[in-house]
């Protein structure tokens, strides 16, 4: 699969799946909880659209499953995701970008500007 | 080990909407996020299934797009492959092409009828806001209406924007410059240009003034435009020189219009004048209207029915309670192809089942194929061809010679269309080519690549799903094939035991048809219609004279055998019925004139059609225009009004019994002829004389002498001797 184009900015639940793992490893209903809370319960993900989006993610390189030695003691059952170098990237970039965005709207208007 | 339950099946079962890849990786994740619910696990079901569903359906959206030059590459080397395969049998290919070629040629030929009669709309806005109203009598549907009639239609119906009244017309051409011709007018009210929406190519069409007041003025049609004036666009203001008189050309239709028929060369007005609108029992004339806008078809009709009722206690004369009388409102279209609609649907049924024989055959011949390559198969197989990418091959060797078999239909198509023109009713607007139908195009190549493609993935998903090694021992493989082919031929032969008690029926009422003596000889008989202008032949005298002599040139003319003349020629279906009174016979229904079809003949008629007589005497030249009337009857009716049937000798008064006219005396019982159609049964006729009734629309008839060379050409050749200037 092509890397993702720099310039296309990721959906929005593509990044808040990736912020939910910038925490840590986790599994799949953990990140729908967690995608869930930092929304503050705008964006719930059903896991049938969460596994797709891992999906893709994994294609783009963003995020990998964790191999199978590398999972908590008594969860080996479940499957857990991590963030990859350039999936961390890619989201500071993004989250950057957004940033700069939401400065420019939330700062106070100039004088004149209606 | 775990039992899988239900529900983990269940859950299973909908995963497998992900991409094989998206399930190696994700596949038991995905299902473990579904656990089985304690209660309602029915909704829960249908939730994850809704779920699943729609997810897979997005990750493959996904896969597709991040990976289409992967995907055609996979595309373009089954398509070479698919080429190649097809190419090295060629005869299985010329046969799957042909069985599809033919099945696809009768289905788009069939199609393209259909379609450009019954799917499509007129070539008028709104169309489906057309509609035709008729008169209802007992025995009769959507008769023609008098300009009384009409007048009281339009001026009293609120449901209508506007209502037009229509007749045909025979318009002489003068023979200035180019030949006498005859031509097909159209008298029509200024609405009805209105009612159908349709604005003039060139010029204008007629005012509701020029209607009124009998302006001599005329609309051309763009055929007669073109075959005439060669499509001079200065032909506005120019004269049309008919016989006797000259109308001034004001106007010029656009080809798509053709109403009432696409033989229509000219409209010129009705001249409708209060007052003088002829009578209410002259039942001539056609009516369409416009659906006011909001108003529907029912509610117009249930209007029409009070008007009905109203006018049948204005004038309880003219309707009797025995008459059935009534009016009828259907759609425009419905009038149009209503007859055609059956016998279309039927065939179209026929031609499909054609097409399911077509596809059984060309799947047995793909099982054949598939049992021989049932080796080839295994092997890529085993090295590491994937089912789906075996079944998509066989799909484009299918889709190839569906394809190719579809191209060579729509030739065949056209061939047959062609061929069925005829036999579609002048009065519907059709392409005259069906390939110039980009749908019908579609339709063919649609279903022969459809019927091939499915035919072919089947038959693949059969031999692919057998175990290789099976395969390459060439075992079951045929056990396998008997079965699917044996299935096959079953249903094969089932559809074509049905097509063929179904074609069994219809060759039947062919034959029988064929077997129905008409009671008159059609074989060798000349016929032409003759209008006499009313300008060159004003009165009774003159047109008698003129129908007199062209009936002894036309006996004169080498290789004629009897020449004669009726007003209205056998088995066209055309009817004419008149009323009169028989003296002494009492009506069973008191007050219902007794009406019967009528005929005027002149010369030799009855001889030259065969039509026997049974008691007293033919028409003699003693039976002239001042000697006492005369009147010979069909065997039916002198059964009918005289109940020991023996007529000669009584007689009838024409209008009814308290009319002016003088008492006709039967001359003459003539055998029962099918005068009206092949199907419809002999009905009561009356046969008067020319030289009493000098009518000036007759069709000259003649028997020609089979051994002699010249054809229906005598008839204008004898015309012309009495009257260079007369069309024929």
């Amino acid at each position: 699969m092509p890397p993702p184009d720099d310039r296309q900015p990721l959906r929005t639940t593509d990044l808040l799946v990736l912020a939910a793992l910038n925490d840590g490893p986790q599994h799949g209903y953990a990140l729908t909880q967690g995608v869930a809370d930092l929304s503050r319960g705008a964006v719930r993900i059903r896991p049938g659209d969460l596994y797709r989006v891992l999906y893709r993610m994994d294609g783009a390189g963003l995020i990998e499953p964790l191999p199978d030695d590398a999972r908590p003691e008594g969860d080996e059952r479940r499957t857990y995701y991590r963030i990859t170098p350039l999936g961390r990237r890619t989201a500071r970039d993004q989250a950057r970008m957004l940033a700069d965005v939401c400065a420019a709207m939330l700062a106070p208007r100039k004088q004149g500007a209606r | 080990m775990k039992v899988r339950s239900a529900w983990d099946r269940w859950v299973g079962l909908c995963v497998r909407a992900y991409p094989p890849q998206f399930r190696r990786r994700f596949g038991s994740d995905l299902a473990a996020q579904y656990p089985r619910p304690a209660r309602s696990a029915l909704r829960a079901g249908l939730r994850v299934t809704v779920d699943l569903v729609r997810g897979g359906i997005g990750a493959r959206i996904d896969d597709a797009r991040n990976r289409p030059a992967e995907r055609l590459d996979g595309l373009r080397t089954d398509a070479v492959h698919a080429v190649r395969s097809v190419r090295r049998r060629p005869l299985f290919a010329g046969m799957v092409v042909a069985t599809l070629a033919l099945a696809a040629g009768l289905n788009a030929a069939v199609f393209g009828i259909l379609d450009t009669t019954l799917l499509r709309p007129l070539p008028y806005p709104a169309d489906r806001d057309l509609v035709s109203i008729g008169n209802l009598w007992t025995g009769f549907t959507h008769a023609s209406v008098s300009l009384p009639e009409y007048v009281d239609y339009s001026s009293r119906a609120r449901s209508f924007a506007s209502m037009a009244v229509y007749s045909n017309a025979s318009i002489n051409l003068a023979a200035s410059g180019s030949a006498a011709e005859r031509v097909q007018g159209t008298r029509a009210t200024a609405s009805f240009f209105d009612v159908l929406g349709v604005a003039p190519l060139l010029g204008r069409t007629f005012t509701a003034d020029e209607d009124a007041t009998g302006a001599r003025v005329a609309v051309l049609s763009h055929a007669f435009w073109m075959r005439r004036y060669g499509g001079d666009p200065g032909i506005i203001g120019g004269t049309l020189e008919t016989d006797g008189a000259a109308e001034e050309i004001v106007g010029v239709m656009p080809a798509s219009f053709e109403c009432p028929s696409a033989l229509t060369d000219v409209w010129i007005p009705m001249n409708l004048v209060p007052g003088d609108a002829g009578g209410r029992g002259a039942h001539n004339r056609r009516v369409i209207a416009r659906l006011a806008p909001g108003v529907s078809l029912h509610q117009a009709q249930d209007e029409m029915r009070r008007i009905a009722s109203q006018l049948q206690q204005e004038y309880a004369d003219h309707y009797p309670s025995g008459s059935g009388w009534g009016i009828e409102v259907v759609p425009l279209r419905e009038r149009l192809v209503g007859d055609l609609r059956a016998p279309l649907q039927a065939l179209m049924i026929a031609v499909a089942f054609v097409l399911l024989i077509a596809c059984a055959n060309v799947a047995n011949l793909m099982v054949a194929r598939t049992t021989e390559r049932s080796r080839e198969i295994a092997t890529r197989t085993a090295f590491g061809a994937s089912r789906g990418r075996l079944v998509r091959q066989t799909l484009f060797e299918g889709l190839l010679t569906g394809a190719g078999g579809g191209l060579a239909g729509l030739l065949l198509a056209a061939a047959l269309f062609a061929a069925l023109q005829p036999w579609l009713p002048q009065d519907l607007p059709r392409p005259a080519n069906v390939l110039s139908d980009l749908r019908v195009i579609a339709f063919s190549i649609l279903v022969t690549a459809g019927a091939g493609a499915l035919t072919a993935a089947l038959t693949a998903m059969r031999a692919t799903r057998m175990p290789a090694v099976d395969a390459l021992k060439g075992a079951r493989a045929t056990a396998d094939a008997h079965r699917a082919r044996a299935l096959l031929t079953t249903a094969q032969v089932s559809l074509a035991v049905l097509l063929l008690v179904c074609a069994g029926f219809a060759l039947r009422s062919f034959v029988r048809l064929l077997a129905i003596d008409p009671g008159l000889r059609t074989d060798h008989v000349a016929t032409a219609r003759i209008t006499l202008s009313g300008a060159r032949y004003p009165d009774a005298a003159a047109r008698l004279a003129f129908f007199d002599r062209t009936q002894a040139a036309l006996a004169r003319q080498p290789g004629v055998l009897r020449a004669g003349a009726v007003s209205m020629l056998p088995l066209t279906g055309q009817t004419n019925d008149w009323t009169f009174g028989v003296e002494g016979y009492v009506p069973p229904v008191a007050g219902v004139p007794t009406t019967e079809q009528a005929r005027v003949v002149h010369g030799d008629y009855f001889g030259l059609m065969g039509i026997q007589l049974r008691a007293g005497r033919l028409f003699a030249p003693s039976d002239h225009a001042s000697a006492p009337r005369v009147v010979i009857v069909s065997e039916l009716l002198a059964r009918k009004y005289w109940r020991d049937g023996d007529a000669v000798g009584r007689r009838v008064r024409l209008w009814g019994l308290d009319s002016d006219e003088p008492w006709s005396t039967v001359v003459g019982v003539v055998a029962d002829i099918r005068h009206i159609t092949l199907e419809d049964a002999p009905v009561p006729f009356l046969y008067f004389p020319l030289a009493q009734w000098p009518s000036p629309n007759m069709t000259l008839v003649a028997r020609l002498d089979p051994a002699h060379a010249r054809g229906p050409q005598v008839i204008a050749d004898a015309v012309r001797t009495v009257d260079i200037q007369h069309p024929t």
